[in-house]
């Protein structure tokens, strides 16, 4: 979810930073250029050095943050979380997953009882070792509703609390109630950072990560410094992070230009070539950060005919949408929520190409010879950058559609799963988790309910061989970019931008950053 | 006892802590009226879309978000009484924590703000005022016009971008007033904010001093000093000044408090952790307790600032004294 930044909502972004960055993970809407490197690149250097202080000047941030990480969901705490918490996993930008305070895994062949091996030696900030309670006792405490963490919702269908246990220090078991294939990528989540055992207040939090908290003051900074016990060996490089809270756009890119950060977050497209013509800066960025779509309820008139919904997919021009939601670092795809290098995006599989004469065809065979009327609903930002550009695309089809700019603030309430035809933008999730959250959970946004649909889900997850996994997820992604009514014209990055001194930051999906590796050439 | 002579002559000063108690009384009801109206989600922004009703549902009852609102104005009103302001429904923080250093920090950059426009503007005023006409005047005009018409937001990023990137004199946020302990323990960081605040409050005041200069500028008693010989600066400062001073103090107290009031842009451009930055934040995220806690104390400073003002107005001018002297002597 990300909100572009504009003049327009000048004041209105800002205090909307937090549910922008809470409700779907940030999904930092911008482009690229020339300028732009790919994160892969920036993160492997071999002549990493020693010291320094990182700034880091963040957009998102609220005066409810708290670095406990089961609590973490506007950006601040997620960079915060990085810093101070470990996982047991964790995924790359491709969902690849790496050990971390886990050196192995492994399932029973029905997926439905995972065991995880700890690493030896690991310490927290506060001193005491690593064992197996306090894995149970942080990912107990996030199925305690009460708490009211927002990585809940993603494993209480999977485990209840009696499912957790620990038979020996380094072992922990996990039986759960719905057999998960991907159950582990659920743990790489910041907000599954392990915490000690009987952890309850975190005002000196105590994590096994880079860097130990020195000072913390919600909605403005965050001091750490370097743990010189981490785990891995080397790590961290940096002597000190410091990430402040400015939510005005041009001053953080500015800051950059200035010298005075060194890396910022959410910039967008305009800033990047501004940050191309500066010497000294440069953009970071995951190419498919997030995904934007146009959601219609397909159980409702007129998109309960199956002419009008192919007729909207033909309608879409998808280039020219995406040029305008995120120009010169877009991609175009088919309607389906998982990007062309995921690997278990379908082989083949297209997009519908843009055809208005065909549209216009089957939007008279559908009964509506004198055009089709429609009302779409977004609020400022990618989401109506792509309502707009949709409605210039659908016109020569005889698709009329009203675009009402909805405020952010009751967008949520009153329109998302409330009005028939909306915007809207996700993170980049698992595909075993999208399809879930978005597609199979009652109601979704675009009201698509079929059993044969569910039973590739159920039997994706509950089978540990990889190749049916791609088959069970193919087939259920092209259901979906034909059946379902919805138009995903494509995939926006996440973008930062940073000084061309900074090297080893590693992006994953979700706005999450990971500096042990960062260091200054 | 309050119709005796004696104590007649204290009414005018009894008047004005009461009147104080009264208006901010009438604040914080308007302002938990207007809280309760504003929009928003919190339990969808914080659990992300998809939350489970019943997961919503335990969100708002462990926030205390599902309370009744006669509830909520009770309690309000309970903490108000007791001074105290409440625990944010976020954080679960004492509100009073989360604005303490905040208020601090905001209190001293608006008076940096103040002082550099009360310092420029009342002189500048004064100066062209009394050469009205004059080609410098003129100049003073379309300088104060044109600023006037400049939005805060575009004063502050234009001295972002001159002052802090180009010339690199100041720092480009004011992020690091957060670290220090103390507002001059970082004074560069106030000094962009300050001085954007400062150039809103200056085509007002010196507009302001402008026009009573002139006014005053034209009364016999001026005149009857230039006869006797009476030019220049002093004849400026000590004649002119004093008599033209009552409107334009007051107008600048007004400034100070409408300043303390109006740092929510300003905060925002220059990620300046003061108040104004948390009451955006805390409207998005409708954690009501500290909106309505900044709102009070941004009230209360409104309320006595004017009250002082008035005071203050009131021992300048010799006709609008009391005249409780008169009467128990």
């Amino acid at each position: 979810m990300n909100d572009q930044p504009s003049r327009r909502q000048f004041l209105g972004r800002v205090g909307t930073g937090l549910a922008a960055a809470a409700v779907a993970s940030p999904i930092l809407a911008a482009c690229s250029s020339s300028s732009t490197k790919s994160t892969a690149a920036a993160g492997s250097s071999g002549t990493a050095k020693r010291g320094g202080t990182l700034r880091f000047a963040v957009a998102g941030g609220a005066s409810a943050d708290t670095p406990d990480p089961a609590l973490a969901g506007t950006s601040f705490t997620l960079y915060m979380a990085a810093n101070l918490y470990d996982t047991l996993v964790r995924a790359d930008q491709n969902f690849a997953l790496a050990p971390a305070l886990a050196t192995s895994w492994s399932s029973t062949p029905d997926a439905k009882t995972w065991s995880f091996r700890l690493r030896d030696g690991v310490t927290f900030h506060g001193g005491g070792k690593l064992t197996a309670k306090d894995v149970a006792y942080s990912i107990t405490r996030i199925l305690s509703p009460k708490l009211a963490s927002p990585a809940l919702a993603n494993i209480s269908p999977f485990l209840k609390a009696s499912g957790i246990s620990a038979p020996d220090p380094t072992t922990v078991k996990f039986q759960l109630s719905a057999p998960n294939a991907f159950f582990p990528q659920i743990l790489a989540g910041l907000n599954f950072g392990i915490i000690p055992d009987g952890t309850t207040s975190f005002a000196k939090p105590a994590g096994s990560g880079p860097f130990f908290l020195q000072e913390f003051q919600p909605l403005a900074n965050a001091k750490f410094a370097r743990n010189t016990d981490y785990w891995r060996s080397g790590r961290p490089y940096l002597e000190a992070v410091n990430l402040v809270s400015i939510a005005e756009d041009s001053t953080r890119v500015q800051s950059l230009i200035g010298g005075s950060e060194d890396l910022v977050d959410n910039i967008t497209g305009a800033d990047v070539k501004l940050l191309a013509a500066q010497p000294g800066v440069q953009t970071l960025q995951i190419k498919a950060g997030g995904w934007v779509d146009l959601a219609a309820w397909g159980d409702t008139k007129p998109f309960n005919d199956p002419n009008v919904v192919t007729a909207l997919k033909y309608a879409a021009n998808r280039e020219q949408i995406m040029s305008l939601v995120a120009p010169n670092a877009y991609l175009t795809g088919p309607d389906i929520p998982v990007p062309p290098s995921d690997p278990f995006f379908p082989h083949g599989l297209k997009a519908y190409a843009y055809d208005p004469d065909h549209a216009k065809h089957l939007v008279q065979q559908a009964g509506y010879q004198d055009g089709l009327d429609l009302t779409l609903y977004a609020y400022e930002g990618d989401k109506l950058d792509a309502a707009l550009a949709f409605k210039q695309s659908a016109q020569p089809a005889g698709i009329n559609i009203k675009v009402v700019t909805w405020p952010h603030a009751t967008y949520w309430t009153q329109v998302w799963l409330k009005k028939p035809f909306v915007g809207d933008s996700w993170a980049r999730l698992h595909t075993s988790v999208i399809l879930q959250s978005a597609f199979a959970a009652q109601p979704n946004e675009f009201h698509w309910k079929d059993d044969s649909f569910n039973g590739l889900l159920t039997s994706a997850v509950a089978t540990t061989d990889a190749t049916r996994q791609k088959t069970l997820y193919g087939d259920a992604l092209s259901m979906i970019n034909d059946k379902t009514a919805g138009i995903i014209p494509g995939w926006e990055p996440q973008l930062y931008g940073a000084s061309t001194k900074l090297h080893g930051v590693e992006l994953a999906n979700g706005g999450q950053v990971f500096l042990d590796g960062a260091y200054f050439a | 006892m309050l119709t005796s002579p004696r104590w007649r002559g204290l009414a005018p000063y009894l008047r004005l802590p009461v009147r104080l108690v009264l208006s901010l009384l009438a604040v914080s009801v308007l302002v938990f009226l207007l809280t309760i109206a504003v929009p928003g989600d919190p339990a969808r922004a914080a659990l992300g879309k998809a939350a489970t009703p019943a997961q919503l549902k335990a969100f708002d009852a462990a926030h205390g978000l599902d309370a009744p609102l006669y509830e909520q104005f009770g309690r309000f009103l309970q903490h108000l009484v007791l001074g105290q302001l409440g625990t944010s429904y976020a954080s679960g923080q004492s509100v009073a924590t989360a604005i303490g250093a905040r208020f601090e920090r905001t209190f001293f950059l608006v008076l940096i703000a103040w002082l550099i426009a009360a310092l420029i503007s009342i002189p500048v005023g004064m100066w062209s005022g009394r050469r009205a006409g004059s080609v410098a005047d003129s100049a003073v005009s379309g300088i104060t016009l044109g600023l006037a018409a400049l939005p805060e937001f575009v004063i502050g990023l234009l001295l972002v971008f001159i002052v802090g990137v180009k010339l690199g004199w100041l720092p480009v946020n004011s992020t690091q007033a957060g670290y220090a302990t103390t507002p001059w323990g970082d004074f560069s960081s106030y000094l962009l904010p300050a001085i954007t605040i400062a150039l809103t409050i200056i085509p007002y005041i010196t507009r302001l001093a402008r026009a009573n200069a002139r006014e005053v500028d034209s009364e016999p008693y001026i005149r009857a000093a230039i006869l006797r010989g009476v030019h220049g600066p002093r004849l400026t400062f000590m004649h002119v000044l004093p008599n033209a001073a009552p409107p334009v103090l007051n107008a600048l107290a007004l400034q100070f408090a409408g300043s303390i009031g109006g740092v929510v842009v300003t905060e925002t451009v220059f990620g300046f952790p003061g108040i104004g930055q948390l009451l955006v934040q805390a409207v998005g995220s409708r954690d009501l307790p500290v909106v309505q806690a900044i709102t009070i104390i941004i009230g209360a400073v409104y309320v006595l600032v004017n009250t002082l003002a008035d005071a203050g107005v009131r021992a300048l001018t010799p006709r609008l004294r009391p005249t409780q002297q008169v009467a128990s002597t």
